[in-house]
């Protein structure tokens, strides 16, 4: 068959900037800083990190108690904005065959909750030294007998699929900032190709708790200043890391002509996706040129070929990574490279890892439809190796715009690009 | 798109780390002999766990690990079972004299675990520069990517015991929609660990057949109480059909059909009338080309559970009606224990060694049918059978159906 065109009818999110994307995205075309302290952040006695901690939040609005009992805190994101996509979509029950409609979603694995774990651990270590016979005997038991469940790295993917009845093709892709820009992607492909009517796709992720602040922590990829209005700078010459953030991202994805036929309302068009991978060096995996470059040229492939006219840029605010995609983009569009505007949410909102490619995308089709670029803030300091433009300032700049491209990259350097279009009349 | 017109998708390399041999050759040894793997825990004190068997992988040779200290570090204990049977594939494929951009990968895995118990204890969960790297389910993906080199798109695919299977699907996709010409694709897991104990153990999944190991798991046998954790790794080397041809590549078999479905229902019941594992194979039966009756074994997902046995039945009755009685249908996890998340690509292997040989593996320890298990489940003994086409079922927590079927290519 005929490659089917797929467009996005509903759009859900958890952000720093609450659950309206509309807001979500005029808090970024008007530059906000959304990063603060944080001092409650379970298990750290009160130390404060910087983050950008997702708002107007309240798991409750979204998710019956029993069900919530089962989900690992981030777990209820995923869920709530998959559901609020679906909502948006206006989606009568019966309007897609059950066995037609399907959920991609990006999430980073197993996403253990160690204060379930704590008390078991505690009892077998009273000697003083941690004993297995003792954990097995007197700690096992009082772990929560859910554990398992409620870290499942296909949680989300669970719980929508039983509230929407989607039993269609699926996958849970596990890589962590690039799993929801993939999840996008391979859904997107899914429905162009026929095997689905519609899709659920997207990713969420909090890199606001304990593990994730101890790791980056041991990591040094968190940038070590505590000023919340210069943190984050994502291109910058002093930047030195990122700043966590959380939240997530879904759609409802459907091919043009059904969406068309039940008078949906279009948010935009997936026109290509693309993913490569290729870590910087082998001890050191991560983000490189040659990644940034191989997926971005593959989604704009897959899209006709045309080059995008700005890139959402994956900005990880890394010394590394800026550079590289900063190099990538340069090789890939050459000398037209300055003339493509890059801008960098991560600026404003924080890594929000496997909820970056939902999110970023997200902002992607509202700069579309009202044909205006976000800033990158804290971009003051220009880099020689990074020398594009990233519309710095805190200003939105009006641009034309037909078709816009998004990429991401996770810690290990596996990259994805998706490329989005306007909603035509 | 018709079958006529799209990429076909062949195996060229595999690779296998299993509890019952960790080479392709010893695994099927054991497998045509009905030998199994499961014992007493030895790896660590399970003592005084609720479950003290599983099934350990126990013949691999050091030396067939990776040799960089740093590589190492990376890699935790399912994770090198990954490296080890990647580099079998990849060997055995011959790929590694192409170019690699075009070569992708597709891994089944989950996050690093087996120390974090006793870091927890010491209260210092993550420690070193690499922290973020090797407690992410993606590393082995990463680390393979960099080491072969391999720049096409990189998946890590982390549905429970169904990982490998959508994987390995995923993989296929990937090349017939021309993203690829080659992917490297399986899944690798090691539950021998406290805290996988812990979880499969308070969810009452687990067999706890203590004094008996070696009849613990029994799928589809009437006194079956759950299943054996196991341990290992499967890779597959998968390549369009002409690329593979054209540099003269041995060819195990085609990929033909994937599909991946929700149950939709609960969170680890399958539905008694399984619909989704019936979805799943009647779909992928359709993507493959093919009718029911095609299908000459299925490898099932057979985990030894009450509730799995009996609905995949169920779920087969339903797609090959009266057909189903004379479709050979086996469980390797009677020998291997399951694998979790390295078990698809393990059970995609055997389908393939199946089709190879013309030899049904068994499923052991089937002493007491099960009214409600009634199929031709190869009972104890392997026996030569043809077999054209193979199915292979994975299904996991959280209601996910994965589906792959493979089939005979002809010189």
């Amino acid at each position: 068959m005929t490659p089917r065109r797929v467009v996005i009818t509903g759009i859900g999110l958890v952000s720093t900037f609450g659950g309206d994307p509309e807001q979500f995205f005029q808090a970024l075309a008007r530059g906000t800083n959304a990063i603060r302290p944080i001092d409650s952040i379970e298990g750290l006695g009160g130390r404060a990190v910087l983050g950008a901690p997702a708002t107007g939040f309240n798991p409750r609005d979204h998710v019956d108690g029993k069900s919530l009992r089962l989900m690992a805190p981030a777990v209820a994101f995923g869920v709530a904005a998959a559901q609020m996509a679906m909502a948006d979509a206006g989606l009568a029950a019966d309007a897609i065959d059950p066995v037609r409609l399907g959920a991609f979603v990006g999430s980073r694995g197993h996403s253990s909750d160690r204060q379930d774990l704590v008390g078991a651990v505690q009892r077998a270590t009273e000697s003083g030294e941690f004993h297995l016979t003792t954990y097995g005997a007197v700690g096992l038991p009082l772990v929560h007998p859910m554990w398992l469940l409620k870290g499942l790295a296909n949680n989300v993917l669970y719980f929508i699929s039983l509230k929407f009845n989607a039993q269609g093709m699926n996958n849970n892709i596990s890589l962590s900032g690039v799993g929801g820009t993939m999840a996008v992607g391979e859904a997107f492909h899914a429905v162009q190709r026929g095997y689905l009517d519609g899709a659920l796709a997207g990713g969420y992720d909090s890199s606001l708790d304990i593990d994730r602040a101890e790791m980056f922590g041991e990591s040094h990829l968190l940038s070590a200043s505590m000023d919340p209005n210069a943190a984050s700078r994502p291109f910058d010459a002093r930047r030195d890391g990122f700043v966590p953030g959380e939240g997530a991202g879904f759609f409802v994805l459907e091919p043009l002509d059904k969406a068309r036929a039940r008078g949906a309302n279009i948010y935009g068009e997936i026109k290509g996706y693309g993913a490569a991978t290729a870590p910087y060096s082998p001890t050191h995996l991560g983000p490189s040129a040659k990644g940034f470059a191989g997926a971005l040229a593959a989604a704009i492939d897959d899209a006709g070929g045309r080059a995008p006219e700005a890139v959402f840029a994956h900005g990880l605010a890394t010394r590394v990574s800026d550079a590289e995609e900063t190099r990538a983009l340069k090789h890939l569009f050459g000398a037209k490279a300055s003339g493509i505007p890059v801008p960098a949410l991560k600026s404003m909102i924080g890594n929000t890892f496997a909820g970056s490619g939902g999110l970023e995308t997200a902002a992607a089709l509202f700069a579309l439809k009202h044909q205006l670029l976000p800033p990158t803030i804290n971009r003051t300091t220009p880099d020689p190796a990074c020398d594009l433009d990233y519309v710095a300032g805190v200003e939105a700049r009006p641009a034309a715009l037909d078709t816009v491209a998004v990429n991401n990259v996770n810690l290990g350097g596996a990259h994805a690009a998706l490329v989005v279009g306007r909603a035509e009349p | 798109m018709t079958a006529s017109n799209r990429r076909r998708v062949v195996v060229t390399g595999i690779g296998v780390v299993t509890p019952v041999g960790s080479t392709i050759e010893r695994m099927w040894d054991s497998l045509v002999a009905g030998r199994g793997g499961v014992d007493h825990i030895k790896r660590i004190d399970a003592s005084t766990f609720p479950t003290t068997i599983g099934a350990e992988v126990k013949d691999l040779e050091s030396s067939r690990l990776p040799t960089d200290p740093a590589i190492l570090e990376l890699l935790d204990r399912k994770n090198q079972f990954g490296w080890v049977a990647a580099a079998d594939a990849l060997a055995d494929s011959g790929l590694l004299q192409l170019k690699p951009e075009r070569v992708g990968l597709s891994i089944g895995t989950e996050s690093r675990r087996p120390d974090f118990l006793n870091r927890l204890a010491a209260n210092r969960v993550y420690v070193g520069e690499t922290a973020h790297l090797r407690y992410s389910p993606f590393v082995i993906g990463c680390a393979l990517s960099s080491q072969y080199g391999f720049n096409g798109p990189l998946f890590t695919i982390s549905t429970a015991c169904t990982s490998g299977t959508q994987a390995l699907g995923v993989a296929y996709q990937t090349i017939q929609w021309n993203k690829a010409d080659a992917m490297l694709a399986g899944g690798c897991d090691s539950l021998i660990d406290p805290l996988m104990l812990t979880g499969f153990s308070l969810l009452g999944a687990l067999s706890t057949r203590n004094d008996d190991p070696a009849h613990a798991s029994r799928p589809f046998d009437l006194h079956r109480d759950g299943f054996v954790l196991g341990e290992g790794a499967g890779m597959l080397v998968l390549e369009e059909l002409e690329h593979a041809r054209r540099r003269g590549a041995k060819i195990y078999g085609e990929v033909m059909g994937y599909a991946s479905s929700s149950n939709a229902y609960r969170l680890t019941d399958s539905p008694p009338d399984g619909q989704g594992a019936y979805l799943s194979m009647t779909n992928a039966i359709a993507d493959a080309g093919l009718a029911p009756k095609d299908i000459h074994y299925i490898n099932a997902h057979g985990t030894s559970t009450h509730q799995n046995d009996k609905s995949e039945t169920a779920a087969i009755k339903r797609c090959f009606g009266d057909y189903a009685y004379d479709l050979p249908t086996s469980s390797t996890k009677s020998m291997m224990g399951h694998l979790v998340n390295g078990g698809g690509a393990v059970e995609l292997i055997v389908c393939l060694l199946t089709i190879k040989h013309n030899l049904l593996t068994p499923t052991i320890n089937y002493e007491t049918p099960d009214p409600e298990c009634d199929l031709d489940y190869v009972p104890n003994h392997a026996r030569p059978h043809r077999v054209d086409h193979a199915l292979s079922n994975s299904f996991g927590f959280g209601g996910i159906n994965a589906t792959v079927v493979v089939g005979r290519v002809n010189a």
